[in-house]
């Protein structure tokens, strides 16, 4: 290396520094390796030029010579001796030989492995040890042309080693040799097929020996193979859907009329109950022996007839908790239309709805002077049966004549009040007997006073129930005589009405209101523009909400079930009830101690421990007050006000705000202007201390009325679109963590630009030695051109000389030959 | 590239031109010459040279120490380009290294704010010529062609800040609030010695003392009653033409 190092600068010390070309560099960084900084292109160019002398300078010399000598002789051109030639021209010919020789010498070739032939993978020597057993196993004595073996040695190569009975046989012609031959194979022939056939017999009675042993042996093996399942119910089903698909349904009974179940209903209990007095008489008299049927199917009817009234009455309560608005609405309507139709006596003695001006009590009272007037005769006889059958629910009633008497029967039967009322109806159906639907009437009128009274009384979970039964027997009643219920419930209205206007007007709500309203929006379709019974009930009870004074919170939540119970009426037309609204505001202000705004109605303490009534101002963990109060301890005691009761009046009060909102949802205009303060005063509730439902409850009623307000909010102002300007935005520059200087624009793309600048020098490079070589062979044929050019000019130029010097020659001597004839003329 | 600027424009951008673009003309160049800004291979990667960091480096390939300051360019544009002047979009900086690379500094450029990775972002700038915003293909920095005054606004008034002067210039005596010319301030970015360019019409001081770089362009962009409330109304437009001048002592780097 070094001394290559030595070289290059003696070299480059030979170069003249003016044929020395210096690069210029634009971009120094200093610690970068540079690039060559000097290049020499004079010498660089010679270097090229003897490169192509010897390549392509050759090729050219050689073109168009399409021959040469190749001198092969062995030795020639190296300095050999004779001996030395010999030598190698003997070694030569020996290997020549032996590769002639070796070619086809198979048996000495010991590299080459063996070649075995196969077939199908095996070798065909293995294959060949088969075939003899293969050629036995086929009977090839039944074909025609095969021969024993036999045979066909005695027969085609006889001759050779005889055996003792050929010797003696010798002198047997040959005719008789191959007749007898014949005859022998005949009857080998004939012995096979005799052990065929034996073979044959034996198989068969084998297999018969054997199919015997198999029936027997068939119950204790497995069974294999498939199974036929066992049809189970849906197979059944589906088999009878295919066989029955074309029979035609049985017509069921007719349905029958109004009229007709009635009196099929009446007659089913007069057998029942005929059944019971007779089953009675006989245990009290003889105790005979009772069949077993009998008193099944007694027990049996009459369960099914309690069950079937439990599961109707189940279906009534849920129309009516529900939805039943609509639904009874238009089956009321209906039955208005139709009752009207009818032309009833009592109807035209009946004063004009509207005029009417008498009280339930009022009511009640000429009832009462009417049925005096009545024979009691029966009434002993009732009584006396009912006596000797006190222990067992009777099938049929007779109606009780007046209100004591109907007390005292539900009183005595107080188990099973819904069957008794279920069967006085269906005993006394109008179809049945004439004077009936009076009697309906009356027993609407009772059970009206009964609900009434019971709703005076204090309040329990019985008679919660029972006033739910005498609701239920009400409507059941209704449909008889829609008007006379209309005149009732508008005196019972009248009643509370007039109750209210004389002495305690700013009294609140008493359960028998409540249970008033309740009953008016159970009976009556509340939905309607303008009912006779619901549009007075209706202002009733928002009279009593807005003017009732709250001193407690025992008030506070009777006035929110009062509430609650005016939701029910308009949750059908979703009405606006300014006064519900404003009750439900005031209410919820007494939860907040910095009130955002005035109470709304009358009724509410301003002063300050009333006015914070629902604020809740300690702590408890107390799980009753999740609880939903009991109707009974609202109405009966006046509570104190314990912080539990605040959290549950507070969460009733809650869900009656979350009511009024998915009630208002419809109202597009007017929601934000309604719901707004609730959402302030919701918001200025303190949650620290409540329980972390009501916080819940809370926050998701505050969440939800906040979306609907946002969705609502439809006036948006108008305003200048804002041009002001701040700042100027400041970027941050692109800060590349992995940058190499020396590729700076490296990247996916880059790698492929680089590729495409290498492809680009490359073929400029070649084009570049092309054009050079291109330039090599032109300068080349030139100069041979002109040296060519040179040597025929130079010849010419020779040859015109000879010429020139002969004629020059020949001119003197002519010349010298005419000056001597001249002479020699003169 | 049609790039809506929601606050204010910078004044390179490109937009309609109205009346109201006769605003623009009032805009202050500030151009930095002498940095030194010259990248090295240093021990098999590139870097900024420094005087602190490299000195041996210097030494060897036989620098003077005290000429590779980067840090007074460092200063100098976070000075400028974090001041109330441009960020109301009424600034643009040029800076020119020792090495006559000369710089185009956009507005919105928001300079890294630690050494270390300024020096970085210059070494990718040397490089690759042009600096780019991190989300957007928005040009930061780009190195332009020479001479400066290509650049300049024709007809402006040149002036390069020197101690030198006699003459002491307060910066509202400077520019008048009635012309609209723009006024372009040249600043050496260098730790000693003087400027000496071809192109400005003028030499002045702002103050009698000797003030850094860094200093001097703090002073003209952000003086005094200038800011938000004149800057907004171009009308006023009060520059304190900042004078400037180097301390000689070598390390100390002043601002």
């Amino acid at each position: 290396m070094g001394i290559s190092a030595k070289k290059n600068a003696q070299k480059q010390k030979k170069i003249n520094p003016f044929e020395l070309k210096f690069n210029k560099s634009k971009h120094d960084i200093l610690g970068r390796k540079k690039g060559a900084q000097v290049g020499a292109p004079t010498a660089s160019r010679k270097r090229a030029h003897e490169q192509r002398e010897k390549t392509l300078g050759v090729e050219f010399d050689r073109k168009n010579k399409i021959s040469k000598i190749v001198d092969k002789r062995l030795g020639e051109r190296e300095d050999k001796t004779e001996e030395e030639k010999g030598a190698m021209r003997f070694t030569e010919e020996r290997v020549k030989n032996y590769k002639r020789a070796s070619k086809f010498n198979l048996a000495d070739d010991q590299d080459e492995e063996e070649v075995t032939l196969t077939h199908k993978g095996k070798s065909l020597s293995d294959i060949e040890k088969y075939d003899k057993s293969m050629i036995s196993d086929s009977d090839d004595d039944e074909e025609p042309g095969n021969l024993g073996s036999q045979m066909v040695r005695i027969a085609h190569f006889g001759g050779g080693e005889k055996t003792a009975e050929e010797m003696v046989k010798e002198k047997i012609s040959r005719e008789d040799m191959i007749s007898n031959l014949i005859a022998k194979t005949k009857l080998a022939r004939h012995e096979k097929q005799q052990q065929k056939d034996e073979l044959e017999l034996m198989t068969e009675s084998l297999d018969s020996k054997y199919a015997a042993l198999m029936a027997k042996m068939k119950a204790s093996f497995r069974p294999t193979g498939r199974q036929q399942l066992e049809k189970d119910d849906y197979d059944r089903l589906a088999i009878t859907l295919k066989t029955e698909a074309d029979a035609r349904a049985t017509p069921a009974d007719r349905k029958l009329s109004e009229e007709e179940e009635a009196l099929k209903e009446k007659e089913r209990l007069d057998s029942l109950e005929a059944a019971r007095i007779s089953k009675s008489n006989a245990s009290l008299n003889s105790r005979s022996h009772v069949s077993a049927d009998a008193d099944v199917d007694v027990d049996a009817g009459a369960k099914a007839d309690s069950r079937k009234l439990k599961a109707k009455n189940a279906r009534f309560e849920v129309k009516f908790d529900d939805d039943g608005g609509l639904i009874d609405g238009d089956v009321e309507r209906s039955r208005i239309l139709k009752t009207s139709g009818d032309s009833d006596e009592e109807e035209d003695d009946d004063d004009d709805v509207d005029d009417e001006e008498e009280d339930l009590d009022d009511l009640m009272e000429d009832e009462e002077e009417l049925e005096d007037s009545e024979d009691e005769e029966e009434e002993e006889k009732v009584k006396k049966s009912e006596k000797s059958l006190e222990t067992d629910l009777p099938f049929v009633f007779e109606m009780p004549k007046n209100y004591k008497k109907f007390c005292a029967l539900l009183e005595k039967h107080s188990e099973s009040m819904d069957l008794v009322l279920e069967r006085l109806v269906k005993c006394h159906h109008p179809s049945l007997k004439e004077g009936n639907k009076k009697r309906l009437n009356k027993m609407f009128l009772m059970v009206l006073r009964w609900f009434d009274d019971m709703a005076k009384e204090e309040v329990t979970m019985q008679s919660v129930k029972e006033m739910n039964l005498a609701q239920a027997t009400m409507f059941s009643l209704m449909k008889f005589d829609i008007q006379y219920g209309v005149r009732c419930v508008r005196a019972l209205i009248r009643q509370h009405w007039k109750g209210r206007q004389e002495k305690n007007a700013k009294s609140p709500a008493s359960f028998g209101l409540i249970s008033a309203i309740r009953l008016v929006s159970g009976l009556f379709p509340v939905a309607e523009q303008w009912h006779p019974v619901v549009v007075p009930a209706f202002f009733l009870a928002t009279e009593a909400l807005c003017s009732a004074k709250i001193p407690n919170l025992g008030v506070l939540a009777r006035q929110i079930q009062l509430a609650n119970a005016i939701v029910e009426y308009v949750a059908e037309s979703k009405r606006y009830v300014p006064e519900l609204v404003a009750f439900a505001r005031s209410a919820l202000l007494l939860a907040v101690t910095d009130k955002p705004e005035k109470f709304s109605t009358n009724g509410f303490p301003i002063s300050v421990p009333h006015s914070e009534m629902l604020c809740v101002k300690e702590k408890i963990s107390d799980p009753v007050a999740l609880q939903p109060i009991s109707l009974g301890s609202i109405f009966n005691e006046t509570l104190p006000d314990s912080p539990s009761l605040k959290i549950t009046v507070l969460r009733a009060l809650l869900s009656l705000i979350q009511h009024l909102r998915v009630m208002y949802t419809g109202q597009n205009e007017t929601y934000n202007i309604v719901f707004e303060p609730f959402l302030k005063t919701l918001n200025a509730i303190q949650t620290e201390n409540l329980p972390k439902e009501v916080q819940e409850e809370l926050e998701t009623l505050i969440a939800s009325m906040k979306a609907e307000i946002g969705a609502k909010r439809r006036l948006v102002h108008l305003s200048l679109v804002k041009t002001e300007k701040s700042m100027l935005k400041m970027l941050e520059p692109r800060f590349e963590w992995d940058f190499d200087p020396e590729r700076p624009h490296k990247g996916p793309k880059d790698d492929k630009k680089k590729l495409v600048k290498n492809l680009r020098n490359e073929q400029r490079g070649a084009i570049k030695e092309l054009r050079k070589d291109t330039a090599f062979l032109a300068r080349k044929q030139m100069t041979s051109v002109k040296s060519k050019d040179r040597a025929r000019i130079a010849a010419t130029k020779r040859v015109m000389g000879g010429l020139m010097q002969q004629q020059g020659e020949w001119n003197k001597e002519k010349r010298t030959a005419d000056v001597e004839k001249k002479k020699t003329k003169k | 590239m049609s790039h809506e600027y929601d606050t204010v424009a910078p004044p390179n951008a490109k937009r309609m031109k109205t009346d109201a673009h006769l605003e623009e003309k009032k805009i202050l160049y500030v151009v930095l010459e002498g940095c030194s800004l010259e990248t090295a291979k240093v021990g098999g990667e590139y870097v900024i040279l420094s005087s602190d960091k490299h000195a041996n480096f210097l030494r060897k390939s036989k620098k003077d120490p005290a000429d590779y300051r980067p840090d007074i360019l460092h200063q100098c544009l976070l000075n400028l380009l974090d001041s109330p002047l441009n960020r109301a979009g009424k600034l643009r900086v040029f800076f020119r290294t020792s090495k006559n690379v000369l710089v185009d500094v956009s507005p919105q450029c928001r300079i890294p704010r630690t050494f270390d990775r300024f020096c970085g972002l210059m070494v990718q700038l040397l490089h690759k010529l042009s600096i780019r915003a991190a989300e957007t293909t928005q040009k930061l920095m780009s190195v332009v062609k020479n001479p400066v005054s290509n650049h300049l606004p024709v007809g402006s008034r040149k002036m390069l800040m020197s101690f030198n002067v006699p003459e002491l210039t307060m910066a509202n005596k400077l520019v008048s609030p009635d012309t609209d010319e723009p006024l372009v301030l040249v600043i050496g970015g260098i730790a000693r010695g003087k400027i000496v360019v071809d192109y400005t019409d003028s030499e002045t001081k702002i103050s009698n003392y000797p003030l850094s770089a860094a200093l001097t362009c703090a002073k003209v962009t952000s003086d005094q009653r200038s800011n938000s409330k004149n800057l907004n109304n171009v009308k006023r437009f009060p520059i304190s033409i900042g004078r400037w001048e180097q301390h000689l002592t070598l390390g100390t780097d002043s601002s």
